[in-house]
């Protein structure tokens, strides 16, 4: 973290508040991330992690509101105009989110939503953008037949394939990933995360990964943000926090998975290799 | 694999079962199998895993097992007497947790009501109920003043740990886990999985799930199945002395946390 340059992302001091009430419902996150780094946000289900991001995409529900510095490269996402943020979201960031199946528009085949996406991101011809379409499906290992099939044809996990492939399609500086793996089974989940290892190594882009799932995390973060009720209650360098959690709640997540992965080590005698 | 086990409780003998492929117009094409030739057998009180991929035929076996679906060939016996018979004659001797506890409850029922009318579909009387839900709810650490609650005022560990309340309370010698654990967070998946351990006695589980870790941790023994097909049965004691490449394979992707953590975390007073 010793990187001179500007950070592609900064917050300070963010809270988001619901606008009716001004009751906050996250307080006070601040952190920094340069590009080909990993942030990750950890926490419970409630604790805030997916507002964090979409405070960051420009994508909060109406009834809410970030206060502080949110700024990607040199733009202001607090103030800028809905059209900056939308050319942002896209090129400049990514998204994956939780919920695959409410991703894509069921009316569509993927390949029209596809081609559609980088026509528009890209300016692309629509040969070049299906012949980009389908060399990313290739990437996460789908067939080409994804293209014609509707979402309701695909499972969770294919799906939250289709929306890698397009993030990595569009070769964004900044994917936000919210709980990607928590809808794959495990063969699926180690491939993906592998994905995301390469997709910083090779694009040198910045990645930000919430999900509750240690193990995911920790394969994939520097650095680390632990959420809980709003607060952000321990945050620094990701193999730190881990081995030596200092918050009560930081060490009651590590012990929790830890009791989690005991039956899995003693039945293969302690000498399997991790991630 | 022990298929001659002196005194097996559940007996799974050549299974098979077909879907309906259909076209891309709706016609039925062909005929998919799901189940292809499944045999295996479970001793009595034990913890059964059932491993597989998405789509391996987990969910169709359990509902097979269960009797909720026919198979195309092959037999289920409980005790030697096929599933439904069984089940006729031992009224709520068979539970099963599904993974969606959202949708497993009536959004409009009191948890009372819905502990209860597992209470009395094995067979309680109307008398005795309230004690009876009273002591489930404690059985599976529930505070007794969500009684009167509605489930969307539960969290997601306490919503399915009412569901785990109704399928004791009709006092099942069978226990199904559908992906029971697997929606939950990973700090209140650990105490649910203890809370199973804890509350089992006599009772055998089929516990399914995706996760490999989990497997190892609550049962005695897991079958792998992949495409339909059972692909090993894994004795959790003996993992590491299993040939099965297919075991190789999923141990080598499962991402594993590792840490140098070892203070034992203070209880965190935690929504669930």
């Amino acid at each position: 973290m010793s990187c001179t340059e500007t950070p592609l992302v900064r917050m300070e001091h963010v809270r988001i508040v619901h606008t009716d009430s001004g009751r906050p419902i996250v307080n006070d996150v601040s952190f920094a991330l340069h590009r080909g780094h990993c942030l990750g946000i950890v926490g419970e289900s409630g604790s805030g992690k997916t507002l964090i991001c979409r405070a960051l995409l420009g994508l909060l529900p109406p009834a809410l509101h970030a206060e502080g510095v949110i700024r990607f490269e040199e733009t202001d996402m607090l103030r800028a105009s809905p059209e900056e943020a939308r050319r942002l979201r896209g090129t400049g960031m990514g998204s994956i989110l939780q919920q695959p199946m409410t991703a894509f528009d069921p009316l569509y085949t993927l390949g029209d939503q596809f081609t559609e996406t980088l026509r528009e991101k890209l300016q692309l011809n629509a040969a070049d953008a299906d012949a980009l379409a389908r060399f990313g499906l290739s990437q996460v290992k789908l067939p080409e037949t994804v293209m014609k099939s509707y979402p309701h044809q695909l499972s969770g996990g294919m799906l939250q394939r289709c929306m890698i492939a397009l993030t990595l399609a569009l070769r964004s500086r900044l994917v936000v990933a919210d709980e990607p793996t928590t809808a794959l089974d495990a063969a699926n989940q180690y491939e993906v995360l592998q994905r995301f290892r390469r997709l910083r190594e090779e694009h040198d882009a910045a990645l930000i990964v919430v999900s509750h799932d240690l193990g995911a995390v920790q394969m994939l973060a520097d650095s680390l943000l632990v959420m809980c009720r709003g607060h952000c209650v321990e945050a620094g360098d990701a193999e730190t926090v881990f081995n030596a959690p200092q918050h009560p709640y930081t060490q009651y997540l590590v012990g929790t998975r830890l009791a989690l992965t005991r039956g899995f080590r003693r039945a293969l005698g302690e000498n399997h290799v991790s991630a | 694999m022990s298929l001659h086990d002196a005194d097996p409780f559940l007996v799974v003998r050549h299974l098979w079962k077909h879907y309906p492929e259909r076209n891309r117009s709706g016609w039925r094409t062909a005929m998919r199998p799901i189940l292809k030739d499944v045999s295996f057998s479970a001793r009595r009180g034990e913890i059964l895993g059932l491993l597989g991929e998405s789509g391996s035929g987990k969910s169709t076996l359990s509902r097979c097992i269960l009797g909720l679906e026919a198979p195309d060939s092959g037999d289920v016996l409980f005790e030697g007497q096929t599933v439904r018979y069984w089940r006729m004659r031992h009224r709520g001797s068979c539970s099963v947790v599904f993974q969606d506890y959202v949708t497993s409850v009536n959004p409009g029922f009191h948890i009372r009501d819905i502990i209860a009318e597992g209470y009395r579909a094995g067979g309680g009387e109307g008398r005795s109920e309230r004690e009876a839900v009273a002591a489930l709810m404690e059985r599976v650490q529930l505070p007794s003043r969500l009684a009167e609650s509605l489930p969307h005022q539960l969290s997601g560990g306490q919503l399915q740990r009412v569901c785990i309340a109704r399928a004791l309370a009709s006092n099942p010698s069978f226990i199904v886990f559908d992906e029971a654990v697997s929606a939950l967070d990973v700090s209140i998946q650990t105490q649910v999985l203890d809370l199973l351990r804890n509350i089992k006695g006599d009772m055998t589980y089929l516990f399914i799930t995706h996760d490999i870790q989990m497997a190892a941790l609550l049962c005695d023994r897991f079958l792998l199945l992949r495409n339909g097909e059972l692909a090993a049965a894994v004795d959790c004691a003996a993992m590491s002395a299993s040939s099965s490449p297919y075991l190789r394979e999923l141990v080598n992707s499962t991402v594993v946390f590792s840490s140098e953590f070892t203070g034992t975390p203070t209880a965190w007073e935690s929504s669930a």
